[in-house]
């Protein structure tokens, strides 16, 4: 009886048929900090979004202190005192800390500006906060505001707070902060549900630990009971896939030239710190990794999206810094984007005209200087979905209407038919089946046999290991290991370097310092 | 020109600035407490033109003014629940439907205005009464003062007695905060139960009461009667006059007010004999300056922002791409 | 016997009928759901808005019945009525077309109504003030409103690209800046001080926009002019590059700028194109109709009936000449039953009121349509 929380069996399947969640079994006990790991698209925000009632599960019975619930709302959960603090904070920024902190929780009609800075007060006191009740939202560090969530679920008789990814916007002094109030808050007797991916910080402040791998729990363990390489075999749970066929080839000339590479977000958090590497004609080389260790900065920085960083970026020996998108593709560069429908696709759009959209402004498929060649395009497009195998019955279907993993096949198809001189591929298999992801590695190879440069960022450790020709680990922002036989890597040296246990360039580091 | 100075520096000229402002001021402050919930309410003006009307229709119909003047505002209501209902539940683009609402208050007031009385342009042929005027005798004649104090409408007392109750509700009570709460995030509202649609649905009917105020006063505020399209984009100008404000409504008080005197020297210019061309460049006045005032708001805005990023250090991540802190816009395109 | 085959008949029908339905593409099938769902919408729209229409009749009319027919087939009776519907057609197509064209690129410039109104001044200004001879004048007189209209849609794309104002606000003021323009044009240059009411000279008659019989019709130049412009836009946005990239931009903007593809000068194009085609409408709107153009303080609200057929016609540039022309028809109804009954004209306001209401309602049938798209997709 001393379970806060149980879930039996809860499933949930989306609308287009992606399954979120499947038969998820877990007991959280009263006063633990229970975290919940796995990759992102694991289905860990879908399981927190069903405990705070924000989604209905298509399955499967949750009890909240040992009595069923069904939640049909998230007022349904805070009336049995779970409280939850959003990745996105759920703030409204114009109104005062304690504005916020009283939003809906009315005594009376009229706001007593004293009396709710004081209430504000007292609540920081009781649980070691410092928060001013008339500051304004707006104006706050996210690590405040990130407080003021956890207060405004504590004012609203919070037991058991959710936390989902509550240290991804946080610098280090303020992660460190958290952790002494959760602390804090578990001896007074509360629950929490922490959600993360940094293992290190996983393993410091939980009791218990369950591993989400595909939508269901894998596994539930007592922290002590495991280090924290094993806890990343765990995670990663590897699985390997289908050998690639891979014929070895002759590296050519430098295309990307990374050369002391820094870029930071605020004053004390360094996202990319002194990063140096190549890669050559004919070489992919992957980037490893647990997420949030500089990979996504490093994408972004070469394709333009972040400018400010210091050091250079030279792509065939001329920098690419503060080039547009359009000069970075006449240039050469092909880049496979990580959220492949905010950014890669038009939804509304038809195939054909997906296809073209990078293409056509390089002069293909267009007749008399103004107009679209349709007919080039048609045949185009039914070359390529025949090349990738994409299930569509012509190149009319819109591309909102496909699978996951056909509309990456779509994305992909564009970027690799431009003969690219370099591509940058960013997760090209999240939450694509198995046969898609099958064609898209094996066009990624075909890409590199035919003397491209690839840059491969991937949270699938077997593709990484499977189709790089070398791999970059990065820890906190930094280049720890760089791997050139990749037969001789078993995981768990992989692990330690992901986790930033070692690091092969410490020497050289410490001997410059 | 002594004519025109004459006229400006009347007690008179005083009155005329409030009254010209008054029907502004209401559909101005309806038009703020809508975008306070994140619903830009462009129907203001048939909403008014409707009220106007129906106001005028009742004190015939029932021989009271008040309650003529509810019947005005009680239709005003109901085409803006109309509007509500659209699209909250309908799910219509609130932009289109106001404007909708726009044209078929135009032509559907002309339409029940003959069908009631014979007559399409003016409700002349039946009668009437006005909202009292305040003259206060002691005053009266005092230079500034009396033109200040005596004179006005009772409705304009309403309005401006409106204008601070709106401020304080806005900012003091609960009602208000979470009406901003709706407004900004709405998904955050939602997450702590506050129930988004019910407070657009009420603040959009709030919203066309107060314009529906403001529409009355047009037909029976100085005049007895209501004539085709005598609102004459009142509740376009409302929309610049709270945009000008900046969602407060103490600030709404004064841009209805600017909007007001400028209106007032247009009549000051064309009745001592100048050429009506300035007539026409001081009503074009209040637009321009609206669109000044949001590019200087801009301007300000983008200042401050680099003013953070330096106090941040320059370094240290100007390209930080931090959506949770970017506000909502108040108005969405489709 | 022949009972029999007919039932034989329809039945081999329906069945070749479901073949080929299902040898279809899904999303084929469910774009056709979608199609089908936005027509019974319209329909019953439509529906809904003469039955309201009707009960007013019946409240407000003592020959209900007489009123109400000239109101549904009024412009069928005589050609020159229903010539009428083809002149009324013209700037509500063309103000709906300048609509669609923004709204495309995803922007909501209201300022069409401005746009109409300064292109008729300056069309106006050009046929009084300057003699050219009869081809060429109209020409440039078009031009002048055309350049006029843009002037008025793309000072809210500046804004917006430039310091990020909301481009509707911006352009609602701009239909009142535009409104005051014109006045002070007519009343600075063209007024005509002998005539009782506040109106401009007469135009010059090298500058009016002839007619051309067909039939017992005269078909207004401008009717042409129209059916090209649509036509051209058509093309434009499904063959041209810059038309396709036009719709990108709408569609997802942030898809755009992964592409490479300049977002900023697609959206001032799109805004100089609806402000041009809307300018260029007022102008040919004065130059076809009008002999003199009168002073207004109010809008002439030709702008903002663009709205109404843009949402009518769902943004397709194809549909919209057909949507004004429905509209044009009830309008003419209403004015053909105006004249013969005692009926007021306004009551189409009414009737496109509650049309748009419905059309507009995007909830409606919604249920009904998820259903039977997921029963398709289950099928299939």
């Amino acid at each position: 009886m001393d379970n806060v929380l149980q879930l039996v069996g809860i499933g949930r399947v989306y609308g287009n048929g992606i399954v979120a969640n499947r038969d998820i079994n877990i007991e959280v006990r009263r006063g633990e900090i229970h975290a919940i790991v796995g990759e992102n698209g694991a289905g860990k925000s879908t399981l927190m979004e069903i405990i705070y009632g924000m989604e209905k599960p298509d399955s499967g019975q949750m009890f909240v202190y040992g009595k069923e619930v069904n939640f049909s709302s998230s007022m349904d959960a805070i009336k049995m005192n779970i409280g939850m603090v959003h990745q996105h904070f759920m703030l409204v920024n114009s109104l005062t800390v304690g504005e916020n902190l009283i939003l809906n929780t009315p005594k009376n009609t009229i706001i007593n500006k004293r009396k709710i800075a004081q209430l504000t007060q007292e609540l920081c006191e009781k649980y070691g906060f410092n928060l001013d009740g008339n500051a304004v939202v707006k104006n706050l560090s996210v690590g405040n505001q990130q407080q003021l969530e956890i207060l405004k679920a504590l004012y609203r008789g919070a037991q058991i707070l959710i936390l989902d990814e509550p240290t991804a916007v946080l610098t280090p002094q303020e992660t460190e902060k958290l952790f002494e109030q959760l602390k804090n808050l578990k001896e007074k007797g509360h629950t929490i549900l922490f959600i993360s991916h940094k293992l290190n910080e996983i393993v410091g402040i939980s009791d218990r630990i369950s591993i989400l791998r595909q939508g269901t729990i894998v596994d539930t363990f007592e922290t002590s009971t495991v280090d924290v390489s094993q806890l990343s075999n765990l995670i990663v749970g590897r699985e390997f896939s289908e050998k690639i066929e891979k014929p070895e080839i002759e590296r050519g000339d430098v295309v990307l030239r990374v050369d002391g590479l820094s870029y930071a977000n605020s004053p004390v958090k360094k996202l990319l710190d002194d990063v140096s590497f190549t890669v050559s004609k004919g070489e992919i080389v992957g980037l490893c990794g647990v997420e949030g260790n500089g990979q996504r900065e490093l994408i972004q920085a070469i394709t333009g999206a972040i400018k400010n960083y210091s050091g250079t970026i030279e792509l065939c020996g001329a920098s690419v810094k503060g080039i547009s998108r359009k000069k970075l593709r006449e240039r050469g560069v092909a880049h496979v984007p990580e959220d492949r429908i905010a950014e890669g696709l038009s939804k509304d759009s038809s195939i054909a005209d997906n296809l073209i959209s990078t293409l056509y402004i390089n002069g293909k498929f267009i007749k008399h200087k103004f107009f679209l060649d349709r007919k080039t395009i048609k045949e185009f497009s039914d070359e390529q979905i025949a090349k990738y195998e994409i299930k569509a019955n012509d190149s009319n279907d819109i591309v909102g209407m496909l699978s996951g993993g056909n509309m990456q096949k779509v994305v992909v198809a564009r970027e690799f038919e431009d003969d690219p001189v370099f591509a940058v591929i960013d997760q090209p298999t999240r939450g694509v089946d198995i046969g898609a992801s099958k064609i898209i590695r094996d066009k990624i190879v075909e890409l590199r046999c035919n003397g491209c440069a690839v840059l491969l960022n991937s949270a699938d450790l077997s593709e990484l290991l499977n189709i790089s020709d070398r791999v970059l680990v990065f820890y906190s922002g930094k280049i720890v290991a760089d791997f050139e036989n990749l037969t001789e890597i078993d995981e768990e040296t992989l692990g330690r370097y992901m986790l930033g246990l070692d690091d092969m360039f410490r020497d050289e580091k410490d001997g410059q310092e | 020109m002594d004519d025109f100075f004459n006229i400006i520096f009347s007690n008179e000229f005083l009155v005329s600035i409030l009254r010209l402002s008054t029907p502004i001021l209401f559909a101005a402050l309806g038009a703020l407490i809508s975008n306070k919930a994140g619903v830009v309410n462009i129907g203001l003006e048939g909403i008014m033109l409707f009220a106007a009307l129906f106001g005028v229709l009742g004190c015939s119909w029932t021989g009271n003014l008040f309650a003529g003047g509810l019947i005005g505002v009680l239709i005003g209501a109901f085409v803006s629940a109309l509007l509500a209902f659209s699209t909250l539940y309908l799910k219509s683009d609130t932009i289109l439907t106001g404007v909708v609402i726009n044209l078929v208050g135009a032509g559907g007031t002309i339409f029940f205005l003959e069908v009631f009385t014979g007559d399409k342009n003016v409700s002349t042929s039946i009668v009437s009464e006005v909202f009292p005027t305040l003259e206060i005798e002691a005053i009266k004649d005092v230079p500034f003062i009396g033109g200040l104090l005596s004179g006005h409408n009772v409705l304009t007392w309403v309005a401006i007695a409106l204008a601070i109750l709106l401020w304080f509700v806005v900012n003091k009570t609960h009602f208000g905060i979470k009406l901003k709460a709706v407004g900004e995030n709405p998904v955050a509202a939602s997450s702590l139960g506050i129930p988004v649609k019910n407070y657009r649905f009420i603040a959009i009917v709030l919203s066309g009461v107060l314009a529906s105020v403001g529409g009355i006063f047009l037909s029976m505020g100085y005049v007895s009667f209501f004539a085709s399209n005598m609102t004459a984009g009142r509740g376009f100008i409302a929309l610049a006059a709270e945009a000008m404000a900046m969602g407060n409504p103490l600030f709404t008080l004064l841009s209805s007010l600017l909007f007001g005197f400028m209106s007032a020297l247009a009549i000051a210019f064309g009745s001592s004999g100048f050429m009506a061309i300035f007539n026409e460049i001081f009503e074009m006045m209040p637009y321009v300056a609206t669109i000044v005032a949001l590019i200087v708001y801009a301007v300000i805005a983008k200042q401050k922002n680099k003013m953070k990023e330096v106090k941040n250090g320059k370094s240290l991540g100007k390209g930080i791409q931090n959506d949770v802190r970017r506000r909502p816009s108040g108005i969405r395109r489709r | 016997m022949g009972k029999n085959n007919f039932k034989i008949m329809l039945t081999n029908m329906r069945a070749k009928l479901q073949a080929k339905q299902a040898s279809k593409s899904i999303s084929k099938r469910v774009e056709s759901i979608r199609i089908q769902t936005e027509l019974l919408r319209t329909l019953v729209a439509v529906v809904i808005a003469f039955a309201v229409a009707l009960i007013i009749i019946l409240c407000v009319s003592k020959q209900p019945m007489e009123a109400f027919k000239y109101l549904v087939i009024g412009p069928l009776m005589k050609p020159r009525y229903f010539n009428q519907v083809l002149v009324q057609m013209v700037p509500l197509a063309l103000t709906g077309l300048a609509l669609a064209i923004m709204l495309k690129a995803g922007q909501f410039n209201l300022a069409t109504e401005g746009s109409f109104i300064l292109g008729g001044v300056l069309a106006a200004f050009f046929a009084i003030k300057v003699a050219l001879p009869m081809g060429i004048h109209p020409i440039l007189a078009i031009i002048f409103g055309i350049i006029g209209g843009a002037f008025i849609c793309v000072v809210p794309a500046i804004l917006k690209l430039s310091f990020g104002i909301s481009e509707m606000v911006v352009s609602l003021m701009m239909n009142y800046i535009a409104l005051r323009i014109g006045n002070t044009i007519i009343r600075g240059a063209l007024l005509d001080e002998s005539a009782g009411i506040l109106t401009t000279e007469q135009f010059h008659e090298t500058a009016q926009m002839h007619t051309i019989p067909v039939g017992e019709l005269e078909i207004q130049v401008a009717l042409i002019i129209m059916v090209i412009v649509v036509v051209g836009f058509y093309v434009y946005l499904s063959k041209t590059r810059s038309g396709y990239a036009l719709q990108l931009s709408g569609l997802n903007g942030k898809f755009l700028a992964f592409s490479g593809i300049g977002a900023s000068g697609l959206i001032l194009a799109s805004q100089i194109m609806g402000g041009a085609v809307a300018g260029g409408a007022g102008a040919m709107y004065t130059l076809s109709n009008l002999e003199r153009y009168d002073l207004v303080n109010t809008f002439p609200n030709k702008g903002f009936d663009g709205m109404i057929v843009t949402i009518l016609a769902r943004n397709n540039p194809l549909l919209v000449p057909i949507a004004a022309f429905f509209l044009a028809y009830v309008r003419e109804g209403a004015e053909i039953m105006s004249r013969h009954t005692d009926v007021s004209v306004e009551i189409m306001s009414i009737i496109q009121g509650v049309i748009i209401i419905f059309v507009a309602g995007q909830a409606l049938f919604s249920k009904m349509q998820n259903k039977r798209i997921i029963k398709e997709v289950a099928n299939g």
